[in-house]
């Protein structure tokens, strides 16, 4: 898993945005890569 | 004398002391390095309140090296080398890019235990890959039949399109990262920050 913090410029702004990216492994590859973001504010 | 500040300069590419900096002085490689007409007397300042400040081998801290032995006439020579071209005076590091210059000192360090992007350690390696954008290595981490998934957008399949839509795509518009990473393969936790 791999978990971090996105951030973008937008009309000349910037925001975070938490992302975690989740790995599933077959025969040591990456068969599936599934990025979820939190709209929800750390605690 | 030496442009690495802490054991956060090696690998990490942590950055906090690029954020802390308030000139940005620091030209980026394996080493975040300080340009030598640039305001070196920042250093002791900027390390005192920055992590992994005592991780570092006595013979890396700063102060520790000596002209000729790599330190500060090397970094100048291996930027040369590398860049083709005087660096003079960039005005920061935002000008200069990444030069990916280690001075032969610096090169000779041990791969920092806490970084994934070293090719020493297990687990894949992909987000290293990502680094330096090197996307024929980093396909050879994705199985052929990969699912990427990324809501709300549709999911896509295969390694051909994972490269189009999302390595290429969204990597090209990523300007900087920084990060470090916590436990042993296979449960490490990388924390990260892509600008």
């Amino acid at each position: 898993m791999n978990e971090r913090t996105d951030r973008f410029l937008l009309k000349g702004e910037w925001f975070d945005l938490p992302v975690a990216g989740v790995f599933e492994l077959r025969d040591g590859r990456i068969a599936l890569w599934r990025e979820t973001t939190s709209t929800c504010p750390p605690s | 004398m030496t442009f690495v500040i802490t054991s956060t300069c090696l690998d990490l590419k942590d950055m906090s002391c690029v954020e802390e900096c308030p000139v940005r002085l620091h030209l980026r490689g394996r080493p975040q390095a300080l340009h030598p007409a640039q305001g070196m007397h920042r250093l002791r300042r900027l390390r005192a309140g920055l992590p992994g400040r005592r991780d570092l081998p006595r013979s890396a801290a700063p102060g520790r090296e000596r002209r000729g032995q790599g330190g500060q006439q090397g970094v100048l020579r291996v930027i040369l080398r590398v860049v083709k071209a005087p660096l003079g005076a960039p005005g920061g590091s935002m000008r200069v890019g990444n030069t990916e210059a280690d001075t032969p000192r610096i090169a000779s360090l041990p791969p920092n235990p806490t970084s994934t992007d070293d090719a020493a350690r297990d687990g894949p390696r992909l987000h290293g890959r990502r680094r330096v954008r090197d996307y024929d290595a980093a396909m050879d981490l994705l199985a052929d039949d990969i699912e990427y998934q990324n809501m709300p957008l549709p999911p896509v399949h295969g390694k051909a399109a994972v490269r189009e839509t999302t390595l290429e795509a969204l990597l090209a518009m990523c300007t900087a990262r920084s990060g470090s990473c916590t436990g042993s393969w296979p449960r490490i936790a990388r924390h990260e920050r892509a600008h």
